[in-house]
């Protein structure tokens, strides 16, 4: 009877070392995956996600498409054209057209916003542009890389030159920057066209003109969203 | 010890292998997505405008070139900062040499020195003449991309004529930078008072070069550019002191009367080249009203538009020449109408505002320019050809009027009272850039931009 109950946790001790060489050879599998995948920089902290819908890039850019119209600035246009016809004594020759003066609130915000070092925050935007709608999928940055990817921001935004006639526009631009330790840019890669080759390529002319950047966590390819408000 | 594998075992074992391969399976992809960093996105770019470094042109012949190198020089910077998208560095900031070397043979280009002042193009040239022909040469250089050579291009022009060379380079560097060539080689005619009568005429979209076109002595009005740009017609009161159509043609130098053929005694008080082929829009006074019609520039094919006893005047034609806006005051006050060429299919366009007139529609199509009136006096407004967006361009106590698109549809030229007498105005879409392109001297109204003239 000892024997036979011996026999049995025998049985039970091997198949327990069998579950344990196995999760051993499941957890083996899970490193090799995670060791061999390359890794965005340093990344420890978990952090908030939240998805922007971007959206798709045209099937395949067409040779020099006419860019759209500029639209019109209303935000700095007054007045109601509605005012009741009603005949008014003439104002006296002015000798200069009057300048007047016009606060742009917007403009005044995001200078405040870029004094006080103010950007949309790297986690906040993770997956926008590269996964599409509604499948995206964050990934946590640490304080140094997001401090980084903030200065780089101000550093890029500065070197970008965009004129009147593209600012109103729905365009969008994706570029991938590989830089050096130092911040020199190396080589760079659209991925995602505008569809206006003029505007991709005042992108391209901002990052090289933005080069060095500030240095980098580390040398690496970097992802650029070239993506004009409409409230400018 | 028994060694005995026991039953279960390789069962089990295979169990968890492939338990283990789908857990890396499915891991695996999102390891890879994870590997991007999160892109960095720039919303808000700081500069409205590229900086240019022009080097003096150099020149490689004969005596006095430099004189019309400089002026060439003096053009091209015109006509960028007339575009409102360039900014010009001063000669005094440059590291690399202020004249250009030839652009064959010359020393290569230290881009370093370029970039190190915040220069986006540089434009480097020669100027060459043999006898009364002058040959300009360019090239322009994107610095920031490594001073990538974007264009390098000839253009031979008779002497005389050849610093307006100078502006049709500088619309050029436009167009490299921005898909949508300059227009400071383009020319706007217009109305002007200041020989003593209203006569028509010309001159650069920046205002200089003034000429007339006409000198009459009597009343000239409505300019209006053939699609080419190699005539006017304009309606003349000078034959029997009643209203006629005439056209000045370039390198003609008296102005022929046209539509003779139409000549019943009724007034035809104004005629308006269709955008595409040889077609007039015209407004004539019928059986007691101003009317509609289409007619081709020698005559032939009349149409007419609209049959109603109210007015209807200030054709417009669409950029691809299938519709028409006007004015009509059928609905009781004078409003923006839009119609098929063949005078079907009318629609009522502007519904605010007690007197809207004079419509414009932009060559790329997209707005209909017009004049709305506030008070005694006129404001510029636009609208979409639809009527969805209507809002004010050009706001003032005093009357802006007459508004005519430039052919890249960026800008806007009108006329305005705001300085007491009537001067032309040109005004940026976005409603920043205004100046005055005409200095006094009489009334100047009435302006019509012409096309490209390349």
């Amino acid at each position: 009877m000892t024997g036979f109950v011996s026999s049995i946790e025998d049985s039970r001790r091997r198949e327990f070392r069998w579950i344990l060489a196995c999760s051993g050879v499941a957890h083996l599998a899970l490193l090799l995956a995670f060791t061999f995948s390359p890794r965005p920089g340093g990344t420890a902290l978990p952090a908030v996600v939240r998805v922007d819908l971007v959206a798709a890039a045209p099937a395949a850019a067409k040779p020099r498409p006419i860019p759209a119209p500029p639209k019109p600035k209303k935000t700095v246009l007054p007045a109601q054209p509605t005012r009741p016809p009603k005949p008014k004594p003439k104002p006296p020759p002015e000798p200069e057209p009057a300048a007047e003066p016009q606060v742009d609130y917007d403009d005044l915000l995001a200078k405040l916003r870029e004094e006080a070092g103010e950007v949309e925050e790297p986690t906040q935007v993770a997956g926008a542009g590269s996964a599409p709608p509604g499948s995206g999928r964050g990934v946590p940055v640490t304080p140094e890389v997001m401090a980084w990817m903030r200065s780089a921001k101000v550093h890029v935004t500065r070197a970008w030159v965009l004129p009147p006639g593209f600012r109103t526009q729905p365009l969008s631009t994706e570029i991938r920057v590989q830089l050096s330790a130092g911040g020199e840019v190396l080589g760079t890669r659209v991925v995602r066209r505008s569809g206006n080759p003029w505007y991709d390529e005042s992108v391209e002319r901002a990052i090289k003109k933005a080069s060095p950047l500030p240095r980098p966590p580390e040398a690496d390819e970097w992802i650029f969203v070239f993506r004009p408000g409409d409230l400018l | 010890m028994d060694l005995r594998i026991p039953a279960g075992g390789p069962a089990l074992m295979a169990r968890c292998l492939m338990r283990a391969l789908l857990l890396a399976i499915c891991l695996a992809p999102a390891a890879g997505r994870a590997a991007d960093p999160p892109p960095i996105v720039i919303t808000d770019p700081k500069e409205k405008t590229y900086r240019a470094a022009l080097q003096e042109f150099v020149a490689t012949a004969q005596f006095g070139v430099d004189d019309l190198a400089a002026e060439i020089g003096g053009r091209i910077r015109a006509g960028l900062e007339f575009s409102g998208l360039f900014s010009i560095l001063e000669p005094e900031a440059f590291l690399g040499p202020v004249r250009s070397d030839p652009l064959d043979g010359g020393k290569s280009v230290v881009c370093t020195n370029w970039r190190q002042i915040g220069t986006d193009a540089l434009v480097q040239g020669e100027v060459e003449t043999t006898g009364e022909e002058a040959r300009v040469e360019f090239r322009v250089l994107d610095v920031s991309r490594g001073c990538l050579r974007l264009v390098r291009k000839r253009y031979t022009a008779d002497r005389r004529d050849a610093a307006r060379v100078g502006s049709a380079i500088a619309d050029d560097i436009v167009g490299l930078f921005t898909g949508q060539p300059g227009v400071s080689d383009t020319e706007i005619a217009f109305i002007s008072t200041r020989s003593g009568s209203k006569e028509v005429h010309v001159m650069s979209a920046d205002g200089a070069g003034l000429r007339s076109a006409t000198n009459n002595r009597s009343i000239n009005s409505f300019p209006s550019w053939s699609p080419n740009g190699q005539e006017i017609v304009y309606t003349s009161y000078r034959h029997r002191n009643r209203p006629r159509l005439f056209m000045l043609t370039r390198g003609r130098r008296s102005p022929g009367r046209i539509l003779r053929n139409l000549d019943s005694g009724a007034p035809l008080y104004r005629g308006v080249f269709a955008p595409t082929g040889s077609r007039l829009a015209l407004v004539m006074s019928l059986d007691g009203a101003a009317e509609i019609l289409t007619v081709e520039s020698n005559g032939q094919k009349l149409r007419r538009l609209t049959r109603n006893r109210v007015i209807d005047v200030s054709p417009t034609w669409s950029p691809d020449g299938k519709r028409i806006a006007f004015v009509s005051d059928r609905a009781g006050s004078p409003q923006i109408y839009v119609m098929d060429r063949d005078g079907s299919d009318v629609r009522r366009l502007t519904f605010t505002g007690s007197y809207n007139t004079a419509p414009a529609w932009s060559p790329d199509g997209h707005w209909i320019a017009y004049e709305t009136r506030v008070g005694s006096q006129f404001d510029i407004w636009l609208i979409d050809p639809e009527g969805r967006e209507n809002f004010p361009l050009v706001t003032h106590p005093r009357s802006d009027e007459h508004p005519s698109w430039a052919p890249d549809s960026r800008k806007i030229a009108f006329a305005s009272t705001r300085r007491g007498h009537a001067d032309i105005y040109v005004i940026d879409l976005n409603g920043e850039k205004l100046r005055r392109i005409t200095q006094g001297g009489g009334d100047n109204t009435n302006p019509a931009w012409g096309p490209y003239r390349r």
